[in-house]
């Protein structure tokens, strides 16, 4: 193996046109060009099979089939396609999770903005919306994904640096502190749809931003681009037990979701764009929270944003919310005045 | 020999055991295990009813009194009243009395007819018009409560698909003791990004009740 290459190339040069040596060491390799030859084939193969190992790790189920690998974008599929594409998924889920689920894809109502409003003089902090929204929209259980997020906030102040979603007590509210709940603000200028290099997520008519799982690559520069810390994403495979399914589902809004793709709130897009209340409105014990069509002047959001002080989270990074928190005129809640 | 061919050289008999190294970190390496995910946090159904936080008694209210039901002239009708409600109630014993300075029976219930209850001017209302009452000195909270600003709605939004279910006072305040009630929290999040709670316990004391979510990592490394 003494500089084949060399020689091959410069073989009448090196050799002066002679029956030459070297050709006979090409076709008989020494037995140490053999040893290393074959050593390092080996090594190569080594590396090879153990690059390629997590593949034999891998869930014939995670592969995409051809169907969903062909599938288009949300906004290019015909009627016929996306039926196509939702009885995938009633099969899919199914295999998953042992349950039909009714899926449709359900689009905006004309004439229709949706936007919520949120009571921080009445909120106390009990954290039922987060869990009712688990339930409403099949977050994985293990490790948990949920979408809102309820600070305890330090009273006198809405620097959100203070906040802590942790707080773990006997009884709520303290004495001290009152409560914000963060959840997706369904901007009217979301830094999250324009940090998309695919075009996964988007704001729909009725102002709703939607993510397409089946677009995401999972690169996560929504998640870095909100304010608000409102996009979850799937670091693992998501787990819901199946007899927790909620089988009422959305193709942009609480279809199971797989690994490697964000999720965040969608306003509970299949209940409200039936006419419906978001889950965790109907499961706040103390009516802190008020969903409805800003653009019906005779609404209760549109009331509150007539009537009431109102404000967004950092307005200043003009997002345009279409979340606002409110507060009521009246003496502090925990007042025991008048005996 | 030429720099070059020696370069070669060198490559070619490096290749080999450089090779067998990689495979050996890679195979050890390769799938590595995952964070340890967190248990998923235990919430009943019963956690997440939608239900309205109190039973409304009807119009005329029936209320059941060990085991029978009962309307209130049953024994009102027989019965006077004490005009001064007494520091403890002894028919009544489950009321209890803690609505501010508004601590007479007679403030709200009519006097004769405990089917009714009394507004100002001697006017009366029955219980299903409860939030009359109600307006009588809560009168911001009842305008609110007419444009949807206070209390809770159920049902539709959209009046074209289904009718909204408007709930009453009553269905959320115990008239009697109408504060809203502390009740414990549902556990918090255990979710991967959103940092460590137990890094935060360690610093809830009284005297440190500042938090910053986003930091609690670098707080847990500082505090080492």
């Amino acid at each position: 193996m003494e500089d084949n290459k060399p020689k091959l190339v410069n073989n009448e040069s090196s050799c002066n046109g002679n029956p030459c040596s070297c050709i006979d060491a090409q076709k008989k390799p020494s037995r140490r060009s053999f040893l290393r030859q074959g050593l390092a084939v080996a090594g190569g193969l080594a590396a090879f099979t153990a690059a390629l190992k997590p593949l034999s790790e891998l869930n014939p189920d995670d592969i995409p089939t051809a169907e969903e690998f062909i599938q288009k974008h949300y906004k290019e599929m015909s009627a016929e396609e996306m039926e196509s594409a939702l009885d995938r998924i009633r099969n899919d889920v199914e295999k998953r999770y042992q349950v039909r689920p009714e899926i449709a894809d359900i689009k905006p109502m004309d004439g229709v903005e949706f936007v919520y409003a949120l009571n921080l003089s009445r909120c106390i902090g009990c954290r039922k919306c987060v869990h009712a929204c688990v339930e409403e929209n099949n977050q994985s259980r293990s490790p948990e994904i949920q979408y809102i997020r309820v600070l305890e906030m330090p009273r006198g102040t809405t620097d959100i640096e203070q906040g802590n979603h942790h707080y773990d007590r006997p009884k709520v509210p303290s004495d001290d502190h009152y409560y914000m709940p963060v959840q997706c603000h369904q901007c009217a200028n979301p830094p999250c749809v324009k940090v998309c290099p695919v075009e996964a997520t988007w704001q729909e008519a009725d102002g709703i931003t939607v993510i397409d799982y089946d677009w995401c690559i999972g690169c996560r520069y929504c998640e870095a681009a909100c304010p608000y810390w409102a996009r979850r994403f799937n670091f693992s495979e998501p787990k819901v037990p199946s007899e927790k399914i909620n089988k009422n589902m959305s193709y942009l809004s609480n279809r199971p979701r797989q690994k490697g793709v964000m999720e965040k709130c969608h306003f509970c897009l299949h209940r409200t764009r039936q006419g419906r209340m978001p889950a965790c409105l109907e499961v706040c014990p103390t009516g802190s929270r008020k969903f409805g069509n800003v653009l019906d002047p005779d609404s209760e959001v549109s009331q509150i944003l007539k009537n009431k002080r109102v404000f967004v989270l950092k307005e200043e990074v003009g997002t345009l919310p279409r979340f606002f928190y409110y507060f009521d005129e009246r003496y502090p809640r925990n007042n025991s005045e008048g005996a | 020999m030429e720099p070059q061919d020696n370069l070669d050289l060198i490559i070619r008999r490096l290749i080999g055991p450089v090779f067998i190294v990689l495979a050996i970190i890679l195979y050890n390496y390769s799938g590595s295990s995952l964070p340890t995910i967190p248990d998923p946090a235990g919430v009943s159904t019963a956690d997440l009813s939608t239900e309205p936080m109190r039973e409304l008694l009807g119009n005329p209210p029936v209320s059941v009194v060990n085991g029978f039901e009962r309307k209130c002239m049953e024994c009102h009708q027989l019965f006077e009243s004490n005009p001064i409600t007494p520091e403890k109630l002894i028919q009544h014993s489950n009321i209890i009395m803690d609505h501010g300075m508004n601590k007479t029976c007679y403030n709200c219930h009519h006097t004769k007819d405990r089917n009714k209850l009394v507004l100002r001017g001697g006017k009366t209302t029955d219980f299903n018009n409860v939030e009359l009452l109600c307006a009588q000195c809560h009168g911001t909270t009842y305008r609110d409560w007419q444009k949807g600003m206070h209390g809770k709605t159920l049902g539709h939004w959209d009046i074209k698909q289904g009718q909204p279910e408007k709930l009453a006072c009553t269905q959320c305040h115990d008239p009697h003791s109408p504060a809203f009630k502390s009740m414990k929290p549902l556990p918090g999040p255990n979710t991967l990004r959103m940092g460590d709670p137990k890094a935060v316990k360690e610093h809830y004391t009284p005297d440190h009740e500042v938090h910053q979510p986003l930091r609690t990592w670098s707080k847990k490394q500082s505090s080492h």
